[in-house]
């Protein structure tokens, strides 16, 4: 699975850690880890959980990027 | 039931958790089936008395716990999984050193009428232990050194 960067992206401009943002939905550092380099496919309540904390649509965050 | 179910894993880690007991009682299942034609086909009892079962089931536990370290689904900063393998290190390293002195003093040997000892059982046993101990130092120099952090 490719890298998910705009998660990264958004986290960054809120001046969040990957430890801040996993502490914040719940879940482990490397869960979020595994998600932003495309290593595990997170489930929709999590994906929602992920986008509530970063102020983002899951089609901003989770939708097929456009090659 | 709450009171036992103290354990809190993410998505990701109980997904992880349940392919790898999987796996796990695969393995087991497969060794004793092996096991199983070995003694009962070829008429070969290759280790003493009943050290075949505990050696498959305990193959099966070190495979779960090492990919169970290796998957971050135990916090190894927690003090009580720190605990866990520091006593596997001592009790493996421990009776592997008391045991090597045994062998190497003549007292006691590893093959015995063609078949692994207890003392071997033992052995292999405590190796294990000890697999289970050094998987856990590896991940801990692995997670320190591995450029895994985000930029901060």
């Amino acid at each position: 699975m490719a890298k998910n960067l705009r998660i990264k992206a958004a986290r960054a401009m809120r001046d969040m850690t990957q430890k801040d943002l996993a502490e914040a939905v719940g879940v482990t550092r490397q869960t979020m880890n595994a998600i932003e380099k495309g290593d595990y496919n997170p489930t929709i309540k999590l994906c929602i959980a992920i986008c509530k904390v970063l102020g983002k649509s899951l089609d901003e965050l989770f939708w097929e990027e456009e090659i | 039931m709450k009171l036992f179910n103290k354990c809190k894993l993410d998505e990701r880690q109980l997904l992880l958790r349940g392919n790898i007991y999987y796996q796990g009682l695969g393995i087991i299942s497969s060794l004793l089936i092996v096991n199983f034609y070995i003694k009962t086909f070829f008429n070969l009892n290759w280790v003493y008395g009943d050290w075949d079962y505990l050696l498959i089931l305990f193959i099966g536990i070190t495979f779960i716990c090492i990919r169970l370290t290796f998957c971050d689904i135990y916090p190894l900063t927690s003090i009580r999984y720190k605990i866990f393998f520091f006593f596997t290190g001592i009790y493996g390293i421990g009776i592997l050193l008391f045991i090597a002195y045994l062998l190497f003093s003549n007292q006691t040997s590893f093959i015995i009428d063609n078949q692994i000892s207890s003392i071997g059982g033992m052995v292999l046993f405590c190796t294990m232990y000890t697999a289970i101990f050094i998987g856990y130092l590896i991940k801990l120099f692995y997670d320190k050194y591995k450029n895994d952090m985000e930029d901060e």
